[in-house]
This record gives C-alpha cells, structure tokens and sequence, in this order.
C-alpha cells in the first residue's frame, strides 16, 4: 500500500508540474469551448412559441358525443394550440389541406356517437399535411385527451350507468416550465455537460501517456527492479492519473456553476458519481491503449480521434438525430452514455436510464482493464 | 557467490540472444562484463532484475533462486540502467526519495540516505533543482544516486558512462571504486574496454550472446600472448647494438629504426636489464623506453576477429 501511495503522490506532483500548460488547457479549454459555443449556439436551443394550428374540422355527427367534442375543441386551452376551421365537406377539407391552407384535417362521421355509445368501433379520423409532422402530432395529441374521456364513458356504460357524463382530461395540458432553469437545457447548459464530458475523455492521454512513460519505457522498467509488484505500479499509476483528471472535473463544475451559472441540477453527488465513473472509464480506456500499443505516439492518435469520433455521435458539438441503425452506435461511445445519464440526473429523467448509462460505463471500464492486463502479460518477454 | 548463472538461454524468436551462460560472482568484486552493442550483456541485466523471462537455466541472487516478484531480493539491489531513467519534472531530491521510498526507506533514515546519496554524486547542492536543467553527466550521476540511496548489497551498472563528458566519467568512475570499498559487489557492464580494464577484478567477455572468456585481467591476457614488445627511443646507437641485443636467448627479434630500437620478447623474460646494459656499453643514450603488452582489445581481437567498437 505505502509503494501504491508513493506512485500516486509523485505521478501526481509530476503531473501537476509536467502537464502545468496541459493541466491549464484542459481546464480552461472546456470553459472557453461552454462560452463561445453556449453563446454562439444559442438559437438552437431557444424556446421558441408556436403558432395555433390551423385544423379544418368536419363533424358529421349530430349525437351527444360530438357536442361535447365541439365544446372540447371550444375550450381555451385547446383554441390557444388549435385554430378551428368549420368545414363542409370532406374533399374541401382534403384540398384545402392539399394547398397548405390546413396542417391537419378532423373528420366525425355520422354514426360516431352512436358507435362510442353501442360500443362499437368509433374512430376520430385525423387528416396531417405530409410536410408538417410535428403539426400534426400536436392535433392527435390534443385528441388524444378527448378519447381518453370517450373510452371513460364506454367503460362506465358497459358497468351499467345509463347516463354518463363525459368528462374529458385535461391532463395533457400540464404547463410544464421550459427554461434553461427549469426541465430543458439552455446552450450554455447543454455544453456545460458536453464539454466537461468531452474533456473527461481527453483524460485518458494522461493514463496513456502516464503508463508508456512510467510503466513500459524508461523510469518504468527501472520502477519495475524495485520490490515494488507489477500490480501495486499499475493501480498507483492508474489512480494518480484518476485523481488529476477528477480534479479538473471539480474545478470545471465549480467555475461552470458559479460563474456561468450552469444549471447542474439538485443531485450534484449523482452528477459527481457519474463524472467519477467516466473519468475511471476515460483512464482505462488510455491505459488499455497504451498496453496494446505499446507507443505512446499511436496510443495519443488513437485516443485523440476516438474522443473526436465519440462527441460527435454524441452529439457534443451540436445536437444531432442519427437515422435508424446507426442511432444505436451512440451507445458504444461513453459520452453519450454519460450525457444521458447526466442529462436524465439534471432534468428530473428516468432514473432507470441513469442506470442503465451507468450499468454500460461500468461493463466498458472493466473490459478496457481485462483488454490492458491481457496486453500487458504479452508484452513481458 | 552473491549471483550464480548456470546454462541460462534466452530467445527472441529465432534470435538467440543468451546462449548457455555460466557465471559465478562473488561478494565484494567489481564484476566487468565486456563486449560489443548486441552482445548480450543488457539482456543478461535484464535477466537478473526480472525485467525479462529467461527460456531455460538457473539464476541466483544471494542464494536465492530467481522466479516471479523477487520483492525481497529486489530490496538489496540497485540498477543503474544503461538509458538515464528519471523523472525530468521532479527534483534530484525527489527522484532519489521515490526510489527510496520504493526500495522501502522512510522517516530519519530515507532522509539521511538522500543526503549521502547526493552527496557521494555530488548533487547535493543541486538537490532542489530538477533535471532537466542538468547536463548529461549529472543526469548520469542522479541515475546513480536513484540506485543507491537504499545501500544495496548488488550494483547492476549497465554501461553508465555512455556519452558523458571526461570528468563526469571520471567522477563515476571513482563512484564505483569507492561503493567497492565500503562493501558493495558491483557488476560493471560496458564496450569500453579502458574502463573494464581500470575496475573489475575479474571479467567476462562476451560476444553474440556467449561468454567467450572470463577470468582475471591477467588470465585474459595470458590466454591471448605469449610475447612482449619493448620499443626504446635513443641516441648513438649502432648495428653492433642489435647484434648484442638479439644474442640475448628470450629475444626473438631485433631491429633498429632511426632513433628506435623494437625487441620482440618471449612473454615476462625479464631481460630489459640486460638490454639497458649493453646499450650502455655500446654508448648509446636511452631517452625513452615503453614495454607494451596485450589488452583486454587485443584479447578481444584475437578471440573473435573483430574490436569491440565494430
């Protein structure tokens, strides 16, 4: 344990001497990338309101049902999102949709009370321009509220009440804050996490570099003719360059915090854990490097394009939607497994995918260690 | 025997870098191990400290046989390897306490054992400066002190004068001589034969991964020559001088250059002072003489064809 603690405190006064531009750079860079690219990125992530809907809307219905859905589509709250056009027919409501004069088309038919009521099939059509997705969803949506109160009624039918009163929820209309301080990051936000995770992972040139300086070259053959075992060397190693990186992580939340006042959420020890656990994978990562290369300039080029190469999937430049198939690659980079989970820490997220972030970084850190020691034994001829 | 080495091999693929190797050295010599780049002599180190496995043989260190940490045999020997291996951001002081530290010292004694470590390198007034602001000589001198601030019973000193300056050299030099005389057995590896020459009471000579001598300095040249050559520088000299000098029964040949006498002699004939008396009384003046005998070179050329620079 003493040999441990002696590599531990010399690798990281050597660190803190050797590396005084690096260890500068890696802590200012960060804070200089969270400014300029909060500030100049900033429209991407305002808030921005959207106009009313423009929503053509046929009721062919002349029942209960319906009544209540005009007073449902009538409700303040639904004509601040939905700017109701009475229709005549369908094949107008179709070509107006056609000219871009509607986003989406609501069609009752006839029978439509009468079917929510028998308990048959009754359908609420709903007609989207083809170019205006997210018009559409917010119309289904808000219909969606509607239904949920038609099924309620069905259900209270078929328990026997004879008259039921339709009471639909009003539940998807919660007025959630967005703000940079409430449940959506700010750009400033956004690349507080992004870079600081950015920055995590360029620890591992400290390990990489701290393993082919200390452990395979040099002062690290010579280390290894004193009684000092092989295993106490790397853990000392691996620790001191642990212990630098998660300084840097500190100094990066503090500044952040107090000075730009990035939001880091109520459960800083959980953003501390997470940023632990990433800096421990970083650090493996660039021991693994180092022992499979055996050289330190390859193991630096290697390290430098695969951080490269993990932000970018993560979306740590800018905020990006990969296609199909290759949105599951994401989840090989550690970035974004600790985005998410820090993201999901700060916004109030699932806890089970702060886990599961988690549970990945934990599974990737012991392979890098299982990867480096396999390398390492090899290496000894 | 402090270190005993028995039929020891090692391999790199086809190339087989030690080949059957035997020695035994005992506590309290200057060991030398002589012999060209790539002759084996690094590897050998590295085979001693556990830095590499050995394909097949036997190592002992203090009767301790040599297989897997060693940690307890580690503890009472010290390496200076041949690469300067020190930590260019920490200060002399520094790089000799972690060694220390490493090698098990602390308190009032790791204290006191920096200090004479320093001080026997003559770094003590350097102590807090870091060594990249040193020479090449000083690197050499802390690379010393790092292996020896724990007083270990073994020096390993893998050829610890390469491209340093006269007086540096000299100051290792004198380094070993001394941790000699206060009790330490050092095993000295180098191509310098000079310094081989200068320190080690026994040595081997190595070549292509084998011992191909070892012995005294004295036994090495006795294996090589039989003759002696005394060349004299005079004045007055004439023919009738060779003629007196070549009757004398140990000397094979005789000749005269202008003002430059050459015997060729059988090996410790003694004859130079009757050489010096028939000069004399052929009235001639002796300015000079030089008897010049085999090297640890010359042994090494005649072994194995080629100097130890090639």
């Amino acid at each position: 344990m003493k040999r441990i603690l002696t590599i531990i405190k010399y690798m990281f006064l050597k660190n803190l001497r050797d590396t005084g531009n690096t260890l500068l750079q890696m802590i200012v860079l960060p804070i200089a990338l969270i400014l300029i690219l909060g500030m100049s990125l900033s429209p991407i992530f305002e808030y921005r309101e959207l106009d009313p809907t423009s929503v053509g809307y046929l009721n062919e219905d002349e029942g209960s049902m319906s009544v209540y859905f005009d007073q449902f589509l009538e409700m303040p709250e639904i004509s601040e999102l939905l700017k109701v056009h009475q229709i005549d027919s369908l094949d107008q409501g179709l070509e107006s949709l056609k000219k871009g004069e509607l986003s989406a088309l609501i069609h009752l038919e006839a029978d439509f009370s009468a079917e929510v009521l028998s308990g048959g099939n009754s359908a609420i059509h709903i007609t989207g321009h083809p170019e205006r997705e997210l018009r559409k969803a917010i119309v289904e949506n808000l219909v969606e509220g509607f239904v949920s109160g038609a099924n309620a009624t069905r259900a209270m039918l078929v328990m026997g009440e004879t008259e039921p009163v339709y009471a639909y929820t009003t539940g998807i209309l919660v007025d959630h804050p967005v703000s940079s301080s409430g449940l959506m990051p700010g750009s400033m936000d956004y690349y507080a996490v992004t870079m600081l995770v950015m920055i995590i992972m360029y620890g591992a040139l400290y390990s990489s570099f701290g393993m082919s300086e200390s452990y395979l070259t040099n002062v690290g053959q010579r280390i290894k003719t004193t009684p000092i075992s092989r295993k106490e060397q790397y853990t000392g190693l691996t620790l001191s360059s642990v212990l630098i990186v998660y300084l840097q992580v500190l100094v990066i939340l503090a500044f952040t915090h107090f000075v730009f006042g990035v939001n880091w959420g109520d459960n800083i020890v959980m953003i501390m854990l997470i940023a632990f656990v990433l800096v421990v994978l970083a650090n493996g990562l660039g021991v693994m490097v180092a022992m499979v290369t055996g050289n330190e300039m390859k193991s630096s080029n290697l390290i430098n394009a695969f951080v490269v190469f993990s932000t970018f999937i993560a979306g740590g430049y800018w905020p990006i939607n990969l296609p199909g198939l290759l949105n599951y690659i994401r989840y090989l980079s550690p970035n974004y497994l600790a985005q998410t989970a820090i993201f999901n820490t700060i916004y109030d997220g699932p806890a089970d995918q702060v886990i599961l972030m988690l549970a990945g970084m934990l599974t990737m850190i012991i392979a890098c260690f299982m990867i480096a020691m396999i390398a390492e034994r090899r290496a000894v001829k | 025997m402090i270190v005993e080495i028995n039929n020891l091999v090692k391999r790199y693929g086809d190339n087989l870098a030690v080949d059957n190797v035997n020695l035994a050295i005992k506590e309290g010599e200057i060991f030398g191990l002589l012999g060209p780049n790539g002759a084996g002599k690094t590897t050998i180190i590295n085979l001693l400290t556990g830095l590499t496995r050995f394909g097949s043989g036997e190592v002992k260190i203090f009767s301790h046989k040599i297989n897997g940490h060693n940690g307890k045999i580690k503890k009472h020997i010290g390496i200076v390897p041949q690469d300067i291996a020190i930590y260019e951001d920490l200060t002399a002081a520094e790089n000799v306490t972690m060694f220390g530290k490493l090698y098990g010292l602390s308190g009032n004694e790791l204290r006191e054992r920096v200090g004479q470590a320093l001080a026997f390198t003559g770094l003590d007034e350097r102590a807090k400066e870091f060594p990249k602001k040193f020479s090449g000589g000083m690197k050499r001198r802390l690379n010393i002190a790092c292996a020896i601030v724990h007083q270990p019973r073994l020096i390993i000193m893998d050829e610890p004068t390469v491209g340093i300056d006269p007086q540096s050299r000299k100051h290792i030099l004198n380094s070993v001589l001394e941790l000699h005389e206060q009790g330490s057995t050092v095993i000295y590896t180098s191509h310098y034969m000079e310094e081989v020459e200068q320190l080690c009471s026994q040595i081997a000579i190595m070549d292509q991964g084998r011992i191909i001598a070892k012995g005294t300095r004295e036994e090495l040249k006795e294996l090589v020559s039989s003759e002696e050559k005394i060349d004299i520088t005079l004045t007055g000299a004439n023919y009738t001088l060779v003629e007196k000098i070549t009757k004398i029964p140990e000397v094979k040949e005789c000749s005269l250059g202008e003002d430059k006498l050459t015997i060729l002699t059988a090996k410790n004939s003694a004859i130079i002072g009757r050489v010096i008396d028939i000069i004399t009384a052929t009235g001639a003046d002796v300015l000079s003489m030089e008897v010049e005998k085999p090297t640890l070179e010359s042994v090494f050329l005649t072994l194995t064809g080629k100097t130890l620079r090639d």
